[in-house]
């Protein structure tokens, strides 16, 4: 069977990042939380997770920096971003498209369409 | 079994300690423990484990190795969720005086073991909470949706449809349906591919006829169902049991139709929750529906009140009844043919029927002159584009038809009227209208000569194309033209 994976979780707020939490962990994932990007950067550095799902706007790195940074990480190992923003303006849509593997869920978000959207992301990368 | 966070602290305990502690679940030691044993006490664990299963209450036994044994079941939302157990070691370096108490050990662990539950109770709690979060959240999801929609004044079929399926996923339905009698357009049912039901509409259709039948008050507006099996008229309609919620749709006294969920999980019942939220959408879409009825009302009532004025100018001009229509038909299968979009296509279509409007400021002796008209009547008749166009000007839902009007009588090639601009310069409405009413002036009567005949009209058409007429949209013409061998027909009809 393949490894469990690993799916880490950015936002400030402790009950968004509580209900993603057991929603995912609910669906056969591992998950690791931080608190911010700059935390999250550490972690996915470091722990190196399958994808993350990041909120928009966080103190200390906000989601579209840690987006930029992680982008030259994905050229060599692809893993999913799903930014959870409220309403998409135009200029986002575009720096969203120019980065590798990300996609956005618009506020107030669906959870266990974040989890569909994991595991449609997992069956055509294995396949 | 959960995880209990306590598994670290008792085995550091026992390190210390000549009373060591273990959980235990039916399948073994829950985390790490002291596997020593020099005196070989943990074979008794597992029987003794096994024992507290089964009396779940505490036990204290004297084992043959002359070793005291304690055990304490740990509940979690009443039943046995493990067992703590607890041993006492005789070592060498540490001889006890004493026996150990009984009481004492039975007060350590009854506090530890309540230290446990606790711990899981909160867990379970947390848990709930979160859950019921989760659907909080997948609930607001849906209503933003939902409130995005109803925003719109055109409801329309596949809004029903992409409505529906987010409530199936949202609530986990196994069927999601909206039946309105009167409006089949978004009467839509959508269903979980696993459900095998034969004739999905005719079981809903059946399912919504038991409601009207059943004697129960639907005072409330709902209808609900949580086990078939207990009623006779519902428990018929399918082998298996089901649970099902029909909502009225209604606005304003008004009766639209049902909003249903339906499921064949039996293990779940339809909530409270479930209930307020479908009968919030059903309101909404009542509203919108509602909305979408006016609208389309007050443009019905426009398109009559447009076509009363035109009745009214062409009776003033005897010899050009249906004109206005008749452009308008052929204006519309041009703009067809060149795929013009639905939002410029109504601008047209009111350009198309408003084109002589001005005709009315024109005097009837000039308009009905049986003869040809002289340089001065000529340039009243030439006022009526612009006579138009100051007419429907007032109106603000028409001012992007204004050029349409203006302009339907400019030349392609600069020699027409009011403002002689040519080419790419008249708007394309004009130039459409333009290509569809030179055709019907010369096939109709006027006051002082016959009308020619289709194939007449068609031939000189095509002459002017390139000076009167844009050539491209003469192309056009003869492609309709060519489609239309029953023009003639439909010109008695109108």
């Amino acid at each position: 069977m393949d490894k469990k994976k690993t799916i880490l979780i950015i936002d400030d707020d402790v009950h968004i990042r509580r209900i993603l939490e057991i929603k995912i962990k609910h669906s056969g994932y591992d998950t690791l939380t931080a608190k911010n990007g700059k935390q999250g950067l550490e972690i996915i550095q470091d722990q190196k997770p399958d994808a993350v799902i990041s909120d928009l706007n966080m103190p200390r790195l906000d989601g579209e920096a840690l987006c930029k940074l992680t982008d030259p990480i994905k050229k060599d190992r692809p893993f999913l971003t799903i930014i959870i923003t409220a309403r998409i303006n135009p200029q986002e849509q575009k720096w969203i498209d120019e980065m590798i593997d990300t996609m956005f869920m618009e506020k107030p978000f669906s959870p266990s369409k974040i989890v569909e959207a994991l595991a449609k992301y997992f069956e055509n990368t294995n396949s | 079994m959960k995880s209990t966070g306590f598994e670290e602290i008792l085995s550091g305990f026992s390190k210390i300690s000549p009373l060591k502690f273990e959980i235990w679940n039916e399948k073994g030691v829950v985390g790490s423990c002291d596997l020593e044993d020099p005196n070989k006490v943990r074979q008794f664990l597992p029987g003794m484990a096994a024992r507290v299963y089964a009396t779940e209450d505490f036990l204290h036994e004297k084992n043959s190795k002359a070793s005291e044994l304690f055990g304490l079941p740990l509940f979690n939302e009443d039943s046995v969720a493990g067992v703590l157990l607890a041993y006492f070691v005789n070592t060498r370096t540490s001889k006890r005086k004493t026996d150990p108490d009984l009481g004492d050990a039975k007060v350590i662990l009854t506090k530890i073991a309540s230290l446990i539950e606790e711990r899981w109770e909160m867990q379970n709690e947390s848990d709930t909470l979160i859950t019921e979060l989760d659907k909080s959240y997948e609930s607001l999801h849906l209503y933003s949706n939902v409130a995005t929609q109803i925003k719109t004044l055109n409801f329309s079929s596949q809004m029903i449809l992409h409505l529906l399926n987010e409530i199936k996923d949202n609530i986990r339905m196994d069927m999601v349906f909206s039946i309105m009698p009167d409006r089949p357009d978004y009467s839509e049912i959508v269903c979980r591919e696993e459900i095998k039901i034969k004739d999905e509409p005719g079981f809903v259709a059946s399912l919504i006829k038991a409601v009207e039948n059943s004697n129960k008050e639907l005072d409330e507006g709902y209808f609900i169902v949580n086990n078939s099996a207990d009623s006779k008229s519902f428990s018929k309609l399918n082998k298996n049991p089901f649970r099902f919620l029909a909502v009225k749709i209604t606005h304003n006294e008004n009766f639209f139709g049902w909003l249903g969920i339906f499921s064949l999980n039996m293990d779940d019942i339809i909530k409270r929750s479930e209930l307020r939220l479908l009968v919030s959408i059903a309101e909404q879409i009542g509203v919108v529906i509602a909305n979408t009825d006016l609208y389309n009302n007050l443009e019905d009532f426009g398109i009559n009140i447009v076509k009363s004025l035109i009745v009214t100018i062409e009776a003033k001009d005897v010899y050009t009844g249906g004109h206005s229509e008749r452009v308008h038909n052929i204006t519309m299968r041009m703009a067809k043919e060149l795929g013009i979009n639905e939002e410029d296509t109504k601008i047209l279509n009111w350009s198309a029927l408003l084109h002589d409007v001005g005709k009315i400021g024109i005097p009837e002796s000039i308009l009905n002159k049986p003869a040809r008209l002289d340089d001065k009547e000529y340039e009243v008749i030439k006022s009526h584009p612009l006579k138009g166009a100051e007419i429907i000007s007032p109106l603000e839902y028409l001012s992007e038809s204004i050029p349409g009007v203006l302009h339907h009588h400019e030349a392609y090639d600069g020699t027409g009227y009011p403002s002689r601009i040519k080419g790419e310069q008249i708007p394309l409405f004009s130039r459409i209208i333009s290509v569809a009413d030179t055709f019907d002036a010369i096939t109709s009567d006027r006051a002082y000569r016959k009308g020619a005949s289709f194939e007449k009209g068609h031939a000189i058409i095509n002459e002017v194309a390139g000076t009167q007429l844009d050539p491209d949209l003469v192309q056009i013409f003869n492609k309709i033209y060519k489609k239309s061998k029953t023009w003639q027909i439909q010109r008695q009809i109108i």
